[in-house]
């Protein structure tokens, strides 16, 4: 079975993985990666703020096949990854809006404003944050992993209807635009520095969810 | 077709239920009616601050006349002790989904069609002409609010403390479903052709396409397991 | 590097932001070692199904 005692080693080896590129990132964000030009310092947050988001992304890309796996296999391992991913994508979805928000003071002077990215990541936060509420609501294992499977399955799909629905409601009147990704032209040392704290943060999170899956699977009343 | 047949069946025993009491129609109704007066109030006596927040004021109206009514879709199975019978009710669950949702759809078409009319007196507007574009946006979001709503609704029925979890996940959800309707509303109130938000309609419409698909797939692990 | 940067430095947004970070992340780390911590020890805890009983 996935995740029994021997791979307690795997876990091991993420987490230590995890640790090394954090402090690799860290380093990188914070001291050799140079000072941008038009933002200032308070850019570097962009390399928390980014891979933060991406990794959301993840988490919940994995509740949705997990979803689909329960749902068709009906095997509770499948819910565990599912309710891991959940708890662990909305933290770091949380972190997005709190580092986005951070970084919005001194750039724009304020707190929060609702541009499309940040209203659709606000969204999506609240989204599966009610996710967790039901799961949290009910107590019988199979029935909270029937019912918490067709919502994950409903909120994912609905990820990419919030987005392009917020978008267009903020780019009042010009035609509808497809997603810009990260904008394109990074110099190189940038590029590096996000890369290598977006693997961090992906071995980060491999980490948090076996351990969360392993706690989910030893507890005997399941993942709460 | 006996899966439509049991669909209309149900939504027919609904709708008849429905209206012996009129208990849920002239409750929504009467909430209509206090909603607006909550929306004035809480806005103010500003025409035009009032008047541009209007489509606004009008999906608020219906998603929270909608809640209300949405949340008790299963409110007569399961105080009646009839839950069961749904469960072993023969033949497809998704039918089911579809005969309540149908009954759904009707009565929040009702409800909204009186909000209408009543926004239409107290805030002085000229609905006749902007009617058929209204039509079909207020069909559309209905059934993007309905669809889902009727899901949630088997979902929360068993669920500690559902009456707050229900709005609590229908909310998030619909947020594509509010902009797509507020947007198109303003534009129809405008008098601007529905050519100009047909980006807002198409993305209705794939809403509504995932919202149903979802529900009729999934209905029967909803009511049963 | 400029002496005088024309834009005001805010590192206290930056250090709040990772700080937040990593005590965000640091706290559900040890909370989920705490939680593994005790789920492995309830589960050895547990008594053995009869017949497989070995002396500790």
């Amino acid at each position: 079975m996935w995740f029994s005692t021997g791979s307690r080693g795997l876990t091991r080896v993420l987490g230590w993985l995890a640790a090394l590129g954090l402090l690799a990132g860290l380093v990188l964000a914070l001291g050799v990666a140079p000072r941008e030009v038009s933002q200032g310092n308070v850019q570097r947050i962009m390399y928390l703020h980014v891979p933060s988001i991406l990794t959301a992304y993840l988490a919940f890309a994995i509740v949705l096949v997990a979803s689909l796996g329960y749902l068709v296999s009906r095997r509770q391992a499948w819910d565990r990854w599912a309710g891991s991913a959940a708890e662990i994508g909305t933290l770091f979805t949380g972190l997005t809006l709190a580092s986005g928000s951070l970084w919005g003071k001194p750039t724009w002077g304020t707190w929060w404003t609702w541009d499309a990215r940040l209203t659709a990541t606000a969204v999506m936060f609240v989204t599966y944050v009610a996710y967790l509420m039901l799961r949290g609501m009910i107590d019988e294992a199979e029935r909270r992993a029937q019912l918490a499977a067709v919502l994950g399955i409903l909120a994912a799909l609905n990820i990419p209807l919030v987005h392009f629905s917020v978008l267009w409601w903020r780019t009042l009147h010009q035609p509808p635009t497809l997603l810009r990704p990260v904008p394109a032209a990074l110099a190189g040392i940038f590029r590096l520095t996000l890369g290598v704290n977006w693997v961090a943060f992906t071995l980060l999170f491999a980490y948090l969810l076996a351990k969360r899956i392993r706690v989910g699977r030893l507890s005997e009343a399941g993942l709460p | 077709m006996r899966f439509v047949r049991r669909a209309w069946i149900l939504a027919w025993k609904d709708l008849t239920i429905e209206w012996r009491a009129k208990e849920t129609l002239n409750s929504l109704f009467f909430f209509a009616l206090l909603l607006i007066f909550l929306f004035q109030f809480a806005l103010g006596p500003d025409r035009e601050r009032l008047s541009a927040a209007l489509p606004g004021l009008l999906w608020l109206g219906f998603i929270l006349s909608g809640l209300l009514g949405l949340g008790r879709t299963f409110a007569g199975e399961r105080d009646n002790d009839c839950w069961d019978g749904l469960r072993l009710a023969p033949g497809e669950k998704s039918a089911i989904y579809v005969g309540k949702l149908a009954g759904n759809l009707l009565l929040m078409l009702a409800v909204e069609a009186i909000f209408l009319l009543l926004f239409g007196v107290f805030f002085d507007l000229d609905l006749v002409a902007a009617l058929p574009g209204l039509a079909l946006v207020v069909g559309l979001g209905t059934l993007g609010l309905a669809a889902v709503g009727t899901l949630f609704a088997a979902m929360t029925a068993h669920v500690r403390a559902r009456e707050l979890l229900f709005p609590v996940l229908l909310l998030p959800v619909e947020v594509p479903v509010l902009l797509g309707t507020v947007k198109a509303t303003e534009a129809v109130l405008l008098g601007e052709p529905l050519g100009s938000v047909a980006h807002w309609l198409k993305l209705l419409a794939v809403a509504n396409v995932i919202y149903l698909t979802i529900g009729v797939l999934t209905f029967d692990v909803v009511l049963d397991g | 590097m400029p002496d005088h940067p024309a834009t005001p430095e805010h590192w206290g947004f930056v250090v709040a932001a990772y700080g937040l970070a990593a005590i965000v992340l640091g706290g559900y780390w040890r909370r989920l070692v705490r939680l593994e911590r005790e789920a492995t020890a309830k589960h050895d805890r547990r008594p053995a199904p009869p017949g497989t009983a070995t002396p500790r």
